[in-house]
Order: C-alpha cells, then structure tokens, then sequence
C-alpha cells in the first residue's frame, strides 16, 4: 500500500519549492535523468573552497523526487562533496532498512520523512535522484 | 492447426476464466490489470502447451533423428505455420522466429543497412518506441544515413500531411508502428506504404501494439516487414515473429551468424541457408515460440466482430470516464475511431508515478513514465504521462474501478 506516502511530509516537502530554478553565473550545471521513468533535475551551483555557496535546480519529477530535492536545496548550502556523499550514504542506507536514528545526519532530519520509501524499491530512484545530480556536479568540480 | 483446450465460445466472463492469474489479490483487492500494452497475460490453453512441450518432447529443433527431436521440430514448424496463418503471411517461410519485437527491428535494420549508402533516407515518427526508433538512428549515425522524423499535431497524433515531402527518392525504408503505444492509434499504413512504394523505399511496421487486437493481414496492407510481440499477444516472454516477403529474405544478409543458419562450413568460408532459416542462428526459444503458436492459434478463432463491439463498449466507457477526472488530458484523439483501447493520459498537477502508486492501492495496474517513447514526450512538452491499457478479458468493472481511483488519487495528491 502507499499508506505514508502521500499522507503527510512528503506532501508537505514537495509543495516547498526552496531554491531558485538558475544562477546568474553557475560554477556547475549538470542534467540527470531517471531512465526508469524519464524524470530530470536540471541543477546549477556554485562554489568555494570545494563548499557549495549557492544551488538552483529544475525538477521534473514525481512528488518524492520533488520533496527530495527541496530537502536537498535547504541543507546543502555550505557543505562539501564528502559531506554530500555521507548525505547520500546515508539516505540510501535509511531506504535500504537502516534504522532511522542511527542514520539522520544533522540538519537532514526531514530526510525522514521518506522511511515510507523503504518498501516500494521502485521508487527509491525518484528520491535519490537529486542527490546523484549534486554528486554529479560536485564530483566535476 | 494442433487440437487444444480452447473455449471458443466467448462472453466476457468466460474469457475470464482461461486466466488463471485473474484469480489472484493485490493488496487485498481483487486485481485489475490495466498495463497489457507492456505485457498481457496467458491463457490455461497457451500454459499447457509450453508446459506440454516442457514435460512430453523437450529437445532441440532440426537437426535431431530421435522422436523427441522429430516431435519438438514438429511443434515449432507448428508455431511458424500459426504465426503465417494469423499475419496471413504468403507461407511459413516468411516467418523468422526472434526473442522479441525489439530484436526483430534491430534484425530488420541492421540487415537492411548493410545496403545503404551515406545520404540514403531512413523516415521513421516521432511517436514510435524507441524499439522502432533507436535501431534506425543508430544505423544513420553509424552509415551516414539521414533520419528524418514524421512528426505529430498537438494532441499527439501523427500528422501525415507532410508525409509527400518527407519520403523522397533518397528514401529507402519507413519504420512505423502499426498501432501507437502511447495514444492507441491506428496508423494510417495505407496512405504511408502508397508513398513509399511509389519511391521504391521499403516499409517496416512494428505491429506489437497491433497483434494483440485481432488477426493481421500483412498482404492486405502491402507492408514488406510486420513484426509482432509474444507477451503482448498472450504468449510467453523471449518470443517474438518478424514477418518478411519471401523474396526479401532470400536477397539480405544474415544478422547473428552460428549454427542453425548454414548450408556448409569449411575452414575456407561459409554458405548460408537461403531464405528465412539464414535468420535462426542458434538454438531458438523453442518453447516460446510453441506457447506463442499456441496463443495465435487462440486468437485466431476468437469471434473477433464480437470482441471488437466489446471492447467498443469499453473504450467508450473509458473514454466517459477519463474525460470526467478533473485536469485531465488525454493524449491522442478523444475517439474510439481507429484506435485500440489504450489510453494515455497527463493530469494537471499530478506525476504519473505518483498516480500509478496511488492506484496501486486499489489493485489497479497501471504504467506511468514515457512509455519508452521520449521523442513524442519532448514534442507533447511531457515528462510522462499514466497510461491505461485495456486486454480482452477487462470488465466494464474494472474501468469504472479506474475512474473511481483517479477520483481518489486526485484527493489524495492534489
């Protein structure tokens, strides 16, 4: 059953729409499609000292993709591609059964709020799809 | 024609129960399978005869003196006389046997190619699968082929009236899909094989959204290769036909190389089998290509003018009941002219997925995404659309039980 999926935070994360869709003068832009489905984040950052300074993005995805990247537009800024990657890391062990305290790195506690995610495999792609185009970016950097 | 357990004595109820996987639950709700444009469903009759290969005569094809291999050879020459007879094919050895529709075109083009030259025209639309697109875009990058793209109206639909400008001396095949499987149109083969042929170009028809809804007439339609799908016609996985004139197969090269498909091997060279059997390398899908005889030869009998005004009926009611969802368009024409009952779908402020999860809820099986037809998405100006494809043994039923869960999903996402 969806039961949690569309019941609550998910919900709430995605109709949050936190970051601007371009910068003026973007460091990185990268393009990531879900080839399962055909969604795609557009995303733009800046940075320095190897610390994202600023982050626009695009989303053209389901709900959970959406929410997933304006959790990631609110938590990013100031952190490094080792920190995105514990970020990710860590989302992926959350949606692959870990326990939920043991994994919420600080300031990502609404990360949580995709636990329902756990056991629809199939989407697990729509939320982690931001993180892969930020990875993306930060690994060409 | 081998002697099944057919019932041919057709009402949708009784249609109903050669499924045997209709009797099951999903998640506590009765199933309502609406994706039978990805894959379809086996009747008892086409079970029992791969399960009846399985258990009486397994053995390999052709080359066998025993009597397993006599009567394995027999029952897949059997499935190649079935498939001739369903697309009414010329004779049997018009028929290649491939692992799927998608192989069949990667056959078609690869082996076609092989006679191109750089600035040849290969015309395929906007709307096909990429099993239908990608192998031809492929082969024009790789020979220096031009590809150009037929394209489609607004509404999705494909837009012919360029079709005399597209199609050009320089052309030399049109690849088209016989039925969409994003908007369930028919396509205009007629009018498309009357240009082509007038330049000398060959035309290609992928027939896998076709096949499903009624025997084929490839001659009728005048097309010069017809390949359908196994699973989406009530036969198994890894089986799949590509219908060729004789002469045609006669003239190409083979694609996979290997046993199977030799006339004599010496250290020196290599002498092909001529015709279809050049097309055969290897030990093939031997029971597939039985359950997909089996599945043909079903279909065959079927009372089709009564199934058609059934699924008539059903169309009509989807039809009423999509367009009663609030922010929904459909993709294609809002008719049941000249279509089969698939249906496709974008709701305003709704991702497919997200649509098709919800549903899920309620046993219903849907498919949300591109539909594995990206060219026509970036032409609607669409990511995905939810996409409804009716079989022969849905009920009104289960389309009133659509319509109700879009209702609902649209309260629960919106």
């Amino acid at each position: 059953m969806s039961g949690g999926l569309y019941e609550g935070g998910i919900k709430e994360l995605a109709s949050q729409e936190l970051a601007p869709r371009s910068l003026p003068h973007p460091d990185k832009q990268v393009s990531v499609d879900n080839p399962f489905c055909g969604d795609r984040v557009d995303l733009e950052i800046n940075l320095e000292d190897g610390r994202i300074t600023a982050l626009a993005q695009q989303v053209r995805g389901c709900m959970l993709c959406t929410a997933a990247a304006n959790v990631m537009a609110r938590s990013a800024v100031g952190l490094s591609a080792s920190e995105i990657e514990q970020v990710d890391n860590s989302l992926k062990a959350m949606l692959g059964g870990q326990d939920i305290l043991q994994w919420t790195p600080p300031g990502w506690e609404s990360l949580a709020e995709f636990e329902p995610v756990r056991r629809h495999k199939s989407r697990h792609g729509c939320v982690t799809l931001p993180f892969r185009a930020l990875l993306e970016a930060l690994s060409s950097a | 024609m081998t002697e099944r357990n057919m019932d041919t004595h057709w009402t949708p109820d009784s249609l109903r129960r050669q499924f045997p996987i209709l009797q099951r639950e999903v998640n506590g709700q009765p199933l309502c399978y609406l994706d039978n444009a990805a894959t379809t469903f086996s009747p008892q009759c086409v079970l029992e005869a791969m399960a009846g290969f399985e258990n009486s005569c397994r053995s390999n094809v052709q080359r066998g003196v025993h009597q397993l291999g006599a009567e394995a050879t027999e029952a897949y020459e059997t499935a190649r006389a079935s498939s001739a007879a369903y697309l009414n094919a010329g004779s049997p050895e018009e028929i290649v046997f491939t692992p799927g529709a998608t192989f069949a075109v990667n056959l078609a083009a690869h082996c076609l190619g092989q006679a191109l030259d750089a600035g040849d025209e290969i015309v395929v639309t906007v709307a096909e699968h990429h099993s239908n697109f990608v192998p031809w875009q492929q082969l024009c990058d790789q020979r220096g082929l031009q590809l150009k793209l037929i394209p489609v109206a607004a509404n999705g639909s494909l837009d012919l009236g360029q079709l005399d400008q597209l199609v050009t001396e320089r052309c030399r095949v049109v690849a088209v899909s016989h039925v969409s499987n994003v908007t369930g149109s028919i396509t205009d083969l007629q009018a498309i094989t009357q240009v082509a042929h007038h330049h000398d170009a060959l035309v290609f028809v992928d027939g896998a959204q076709a096949a499903p809804h009624g025997p084929v007439d490839v001659q009728a339609l005048g097309v010069d290769f017809y390949a359908l799908s196994g699973h989406k016609c009530y036969g198994p996985t890894g089986i799949g036909v590509l219908w060729g004139r004789k002469q045609l197969w006669d003239e190409l090269p083979p694609f996979l190389t290997g046993g199977g498909m030799v006339e004599r091997v010496t250290a020196q060279g290599t002498r092909y089998l001529p015709g279809n059997r050049r097309f055969e390398a290897g030990t093939p899908p031997i029971a597939q290509a039985v359950g997909l005889g089996a599945a043909l030869e079903w279909l065959t009998v079927l009372p089709w003018p009564d199934i058609r005004a059934y699924e008539d009926r059903l169309m009509r009611l989807m039809l009423e009941g999509l367009l009663s969802v609030d922010g929904l368009t459909l993709i294609g024409e809002a008719s049941t002219e000249q279509r089969v009952p698939i249906f496709s779908f974008d709701i305003n402020g709704c991702h497919s997925h997200d649509i098709c999860q919800v549903l899920d809820d309620y046993g219903v099986a849907l498919r949300g995404g591109h539909h594995c037809a990206q060219p026509l998405m970036d032409a609607l100006g669409l990511v995905s659309t939810t996409r409804a494809s009716l079989g022969m043994f849905n009920s009104e039923q289960e389309v009133r039980t659509l319509v109700d869960g879009l209702h609902r999903a649209m309260e629960i996402l919106r």
